[in-house]
């Protein structure tokens, strides 16, 4: 089995996600991740599926052809050579960001974190239409060589510098 | 020492309803025993009887084996029938859990409660619990009922994350 990721965008509406599935079940694929969401109100997909080899092609064209007839933006990749050095870390550290929004918020905060190699697992902003709020959730790995509190006192100068509220919380849930 | 397997979703048994325990016989001082047991030796700090494969209400609660220990916690505590009798405070969270290895989840809970329950001597006893600890008791007594924390997650968009991307 090899392993493949989608993405499709398109106008939202009813019975797109089985639409798109639809076409992998008939084709005995088995789906891993799965992501939706409105992205600024159009259907925004991400999927990973695992698929025998000999169906790729089978499967791009019917893609190709759904997207075709529902008038969607759908790409596939072959994701088996992207490398995994840092897919396996597990987040240690959560930020919440909110404030006024203007442009830049997202480029000041990941640009300290990326210099001090700070890898982003999930990361979630939003923009409500009426609403001037900009609000942004991650979650992090951050490597145990970053020293926590040069980090924290960093990403708080930045979010002050930029007008917003930040908090840093360290990330270590229990197993109960 | 007797420490049992955790067992994990998608196993039934942990969708089941446990039985309330009528009597404190020799059965039940094996659960007492093997819960015990198998906690101290777990990653976890709590363990509900479903979770190593008994659908009996019985739980342990030991925080101050957690990783970071509830303070002023109530130690080793093993509960039969246990039950909330009052909860302050709600408070959203993230935990996880052993029997849903790999993905953890916000969920919210009581962070102050009043808990109550027999003992193995069959006396009835009544603790009050903080924090991690009154989490643990609340996520523990849901085990009993066949709820595991991804029944309560509240929010749909942030409720579930995995703990490893891949792997």
């Amino acid at each position: 089995m090899k392993r493949y990721l989608i993405n499709a965008f398109g106008e939202d509406r009813p019975g797109l996600v089985a639409k798109i599935t639809k076409k992998l079940f008939n084709s005995k694929a088995n789906l891993g991740d799965l992501q939706m969401t409105r992205l600024g109100g159009i259907f925004a997909l991400l999927l990973e599926f695992f698929i025998d080899q000999s169906q790729q092609a089978k499967v791009r064209t019917k893609l190709q052809q759904l997207a075709t007839d529902e008038s969607l933006k759908i790409s596939m990749i072959d994701a088996d050579p992207y490398g995994t050095e840092y897919s396996e870390q597990d987040p240690n550290m959560i930020i919440t960001l909110y404030g006024a929004d203007r442009p830049g918020i997202v480029y000041e905060i990941t640009r300290v974190l990326g210099q001090q190699k700070v890898n982003i697992i999930n990361l979630e902003t939003r923009l409500e239409e009426t609403s001037t709020l900009y609000l942004m959730v991650m979650e992090l790995h951050k490597p145990d060589t970053v020293d926590k509190n040069q980090l924290t006192e960093q990403l708080e100068k930045t979010a002050e510098d930029i007008g917003t509220t930040i908090r840093i919380r360290p990330f270590d849930p229990p197993e109960l | 020492m007797a420490v049992k397997k955790i067992l994990t979703l998608p196993d039934e048994t942990l969708k089941q309803r446990s039985r309330p325990i009528t009597e404190v016989g020799p059965a039940e001082q094996q659960l007492f025993e093997d819960l015990r047991d198998t906690t101290r030796e777990s990653p976890g700090f709590a363990l509900a009887a479903p979770q190593i494969g008994v659908l009996k209400r019985a739980i342990c609660v030991d925080a101050s084996q957690a990783k970071r220990p509830t303070p002023d916690n109530n130690g080793e505590v093993i509960l039969f029938n246990p039950q909330i009798v009052s909860g302050q405070n709600p408070e959203v969270n993230r935990e996880g859990c052993l029997s849903v290895p790999k993905y953890t989840g916000d969920v919210e809970r009581y962070q102050k409660i009043i808990v109550k329950g027999i003992d193995i001597n069959g006396e009835s006893i009544e603790l009050t619990s903080h924090e991690w600890e009154a989490v643990a008791f609340q996520h523990e007594i849901d085990h009993l009922d066949g709820i595991v924390f991804i029944d309560r997650i509240s929010s749909l968009e942030d409720g579930l994350f995995k703990r490893k991307p891949r792997g």
